[in-house]
């Protein structure tokens, strides 16, 4: 009874059954299937269990918990397939429980027929549960991309964590040199562990002027210098794109545009500083570009406004100003590879 | 013992009625079709998925591939690379964007042979149930 169960194959080429009609389109599905890989390796963290992201090039990528991790294949045993069809293991379950009960019916023959209801229900009920697994080994992984959710492969995007170092390298790095004869027991084998994806430490520092004033989908800057009526200020363009009601989107562009000024001005503040550097700005212009869908403002900051000497109102204008050309060179670059570069002023 | 006869058979109806509600299940045909052979690519299957390189995917339910212009539009849905639902409708798409052809067909299968083997028992136990209600009913 249990040897006739279906078994899904491992290739998805294969013919199953009749084909459905106006089956819908919302319902196709779009993830990997639900995968434990089970590792050579000893310890509560030895399986891991989650989507199938992607599988190739050595690695198995698997969503688990919220994270991307990989496995390199060479150290993985085996990768079983999980709840690849409703296993109905439940309701045969149910259904040999109502038929024992129902037996009370029978009267004298239930001495016969509970033992019989539960000698065909359990078999069936534990079968159903494993029937809708399927185990591959080391040998089919090459199939195993049929399953994922990525099946042309991890895309560079999606890839949020390094590859796992790997684990038989580094126990030769670390064995002892070889003895000079061999010992009289034999070493015990080891087994290969698994490192932890390494997550790179995300870089503190504080913006760049190309990363701050990046341009504009047309082009144009978003940020810089002018000087209106002799005045000097420092200007941003915030531009918001996401849908909703024109106020709100006028606001949030603003908010962008001060948020962007702020930055200029104090490129390491953080919470409060930044918010208490931009009294005194105004917004001068607003507009909508119906073609992108997006609102704009611009907002100035006289520096005067801010009590900036001239000096750092300078070296601000400086670092914003555009008026180099492509190819004229970075400034002190030179200087400094000659050393004539002098700091400070003695 | 009409009745009786009736009832027996309106029960086995409901327990085969049943049966083949609970055994069979809709499961994928897949295959593959890399760009440059999308002219292998099945005319009947009822959806194709193009998986673009950043992981994004589109599952059209019809479609066309434009030879000259080197594109492919239809009708569908676009999922993200997180698989959220990006939009709904008509899409054209370069072919040089697609980096794997996915055919995917629907089909019907009985995977539990099990519940055939609990019918059959269901079947003699209601009709023991019967044989013994109408012994009792004289």
């Amino acid at each position: 009874m249990t040897s006739a169960c279906f078994k899904m194959p491992l290739d998805r080429s294969l013919k199953l059954g009749k084909p459905v009609i106006n089956f819908p389109i919302e319902k196709v599905p779009v993830r990997g299937v639900k995968i434990a890989v089970r590792t050579n390796r000893r310890g509560d963290d030895a399986d891991v269990e989650g989507e199938l992201l992607a599988a190739g090039d050595g690695l198995i990528w698997v969503f688990q918990n919220g994270k991307t991790v990989n496995v390199p294949e060479r150290i993985v045993r085996d990768v079983e397939l999980q709840d690849l069809f409703p296993s109905g293991a439940g309701a045969l379950g149910a259904w040999t429980a109502l038929g024992a009960a129902s037996s009370v019916s029978h009267l004298v023959a239930l001495i016969v027929t509970v033992p019989l209801w539960l000698a065909v229900g359990v078999p069936a009920s534990v079968s159903a549960a494993n029937s809708n697994d399927l185990t591959v080994r080391p040998v089919n992984f090459k199939m195993l991309y049929q399953w994922a959710r990525y099946p042309q492969g991890m895309p560079a995007t999606s890839i949020k964590t390094l590859p796992a170092r790997a684990p038989d390298k580094l126990a030769e790095k670390k064995a002892p040199p070889p003895p000079a004869q061999p010992p009289a027991q034999p070493l015990p084998q080891q087994t290969p562990s698994v490192k932890k994806p390494v997550r790179l430490p995300a870089k503190r520092r504080p913006p760049t002027p190309a990363e701050l004033c990046p341009p504009l989908p047309g082009g144009e800057p978003s940020c810089g210098a002018m000087v209106v009526e002799g005045e000097r200020a420092l200007w941003a363009i915030g531009r918001a794109s996401a849908k909703g009601d024109g106020a709100a989107m006028r606001k949030l562009a603003a908010m962008r545009a001060r948020e962007r000024l702020a930055r200029m001005l104090a490129p390491k503040a953080t919470g409060k500083q930044l918010s208490a550097s931009l009294t005194g700005a105004v917004i001068v212009d607003r507009w909508r570009n119906k073609e992108e869908g997006a609102y704009y403002a611009v907002v100035a900051l006289p520096l005067s406004a801010c009590g900036l000497d001239d000096e750092t109102a300078s070296r601000l204008f400086a670092r914003y100003s555009r008026q180099k050309q492509k190819g004229d060179g970075v400034g002190s670059g030179g200087q400094n590879k000659r050393g004539t570069n002098k700091r400070g002023t003695e | 013992m009409s009745w009786l006869r009736n009832l027996s058979f309106g029960i086995l109806g409901l327990v085969v009625c049943l049966n083949s509600a609970g055994c069979s299940t809709t499961l994928w045909r897949v295959g593959f079709v890399k760009p440059a052979e999308h002219q292998d690519i099945p005319a009947k299957v009822p959806f194709l998925k193009c998986h673009l390189r950043s992981g994004e995917v589109f599952v059209f339910s019809n479609w066309e591939i434009h030879e000259d212009s080197r594109m492919i539009s239809g009708n569908g849905l676009h999922y993200t690379s997180v698989r959220r639902l990006a939009g709904k409708g008509t899409f054209e798409l370069p072919l040089s964007r697609v980096v794997l052809f996915e055919t995917d067909q629907p089909e019907s299968v009985m995977v539990h042979s099990q519940y055939a083997v609990m019918t059959a028992l269901s079947v003699i136990s209601l009709t023991l149930s019967a044989v013994m209600l109408a012994l009792l009913l004289g």
